[in-house]
């Protein structure tokens, strides 16, 4: 009896984590650039580290609000992390998109947006069917094309935007950047030029609007 | 033993101790007589050619001609080459800070070469962006000028170089990233 009532309590625990596992929304992540240890880049008289997060906070928002997602944040105002961190964070709740969010100082009167993916200049390598070992440094090819093809889209949607809103547009480029080191999720970093007057509102609007282009928002939408 | 020798070993050792101190204090160095090489051991030889420098300045490539001394030994000539191209980023004030290069290195497989420069060549302030394009205008320099060495590393001062954004940690390919 014991032995029976113990079958029946494993294999409903395992129902319920696997139906967890199959309903629960995968988040979006969002992980502003700089913490308590690293402050940025100096961008008129704020930190680097203020603005991202306050850009990230909106944009999650947003988020939430507009298409009832679950958006996540790397950190609190005032915290540290580590790259490492970050990308184990991302890779353990099986994110749906990784944004790494970089501000700094324009040279001109418009906004710059840049789009970069991670690449090591591998790009050509695939993965071989059955188990594979893969380098930290590799773990952008499991979902490289999505990458790929959702940095296009992002880009794409930028360059359409209207001129005052969006400024210049460049990318998306494939970087070896050390923010999306070893983030198995699709994971991009957008650096935004940020010229002597901007709303950081605006600016989060405009990403969340190209967000919502997408196909996991439209999914999600729909 | 009398009182003079006790004395005398308390105040050597006192010197060698105080020595020893400043030694390690580095406030002062000793300096060993070198070996100089004379002409006729060198067995390098160096003559002046022309090369192309190529940087990206006001959103487009330019490229430019100068000369350098060539020497036989290639790790010399990328030396001068890279000196080269970032005197004159500094004279075009697109570097802020004048750098120059403290190593040139070649692996023995030859297929890794080793960049150190004498401080990080990146301003903090500087977009992610714009240190891609300084990277990019040693690559396309050094592939214009026919260094044929797949992999290229950066350091300063033969440490790693590190930076916030770009990771220069493992080798760049030597036809960069640009598309």
């Amino acid at each position: 009896m014991k032995k029976k009532l113990f079958c029946i309590f494993l294999f409903g625990s395992s129902l319920n984590a696997w139906w967890d596992a199959t309903t629960s929304k995968k988040p979006l992540i969002l992980n502003p650039s700089g913490d308590a240890q690293y402050t940025g880049r100096i961008i008129g008289k704020e930190f680097e580290r203020t603005l991202t997060y306050t850009f990230a906070q909106k944009v999650q928002e947003s988020l939430a609000e507009q298409l009832d997602m679950n958006v996540l944040l790397t950190r609190s105002n005032l915290e540290s992390r580590s790259q490492r961190e970050c990308a184990h964070f991302a890779n353990c709740l099986q994110a749906q998109f990784f944004i790494q969010i970089t501000f700094f100082q324009a040279t001109t009167n418009d906004i710059e947006w840049y789009i970069y993916y991670y690449s090591q200049g591998t790009d050509f390598m695939r993965l071989q069917p059955g188990f594979t070992f893969l380098p930290v440094e590799h773990a952008d090819i499991l979902h490289k094309a999505e990458t790929c093809m959702w940095a296009q889209k992002l880009a794409q949607f930028f360059k359409t935007a209207p001129s005052h809103q969006a400024g210049i547009v460049q990318g998306p480029f494939g970087l070896p950047l050390t923010s999306l080191k070893g983030i198995v999720p699709p994971a991009i970093c957008i650096e935004i030029g940020l010229p002597t007057q901007y709303n950081v509102q605006d600016l989060a609007s405009l990403l969340v609007k190209a967000i919502e282009q997408l196909p996991f928002a439209e999914a999600q939408n729909t | 033993m009398k009182i003079k020798t006790y004395f005398g070993l308390f105040c050597s050792t006192f010197l060698f101790g105080i020595l020893l101190f400043a030694y390690f204090e580095g406030w002062i160095t000793i300096k060993l007589p070198r070996y100089i090489l004379s002409p006729a051991q060198a067995d390098h030889t160096e003559n002046t050619s022309k090369i192309t420098l190529a940087y990206w300045t006001s959103a487009e490539w330019k490229t430019e001609q100068t000369h350098i001394l060539r020497s036989s030994e290639i790790e010399e000539t990328i030396e001068h080459i890279v000196n080269a191209l970032l005197c004159t980023l500094y004279e075009s004030h697109l570097l802020k800070k004048p750098v120059k290069i403290n190593t040139v290195m070649i692996s023995t497989g030859q297929n890794e070469l080793f960049i150190s420069f004498d401080r990080n060549p990146f301003l903090k302030e500087a977009s992610i962006f714009a240190k891609w394009m300084l990277i990019e205008s040693i690559l396309k320099t050094l592939k214009a000028n026919d260094i044929k060495i797949p992999l290229v590393r950066f350091l300063v001062n033969q440490e790693p170089l590190e930076d916030q954004h770009l990771d220069m940690a493992s080798s760049w390919p030597i036809t960069g990233f640009l598309l």
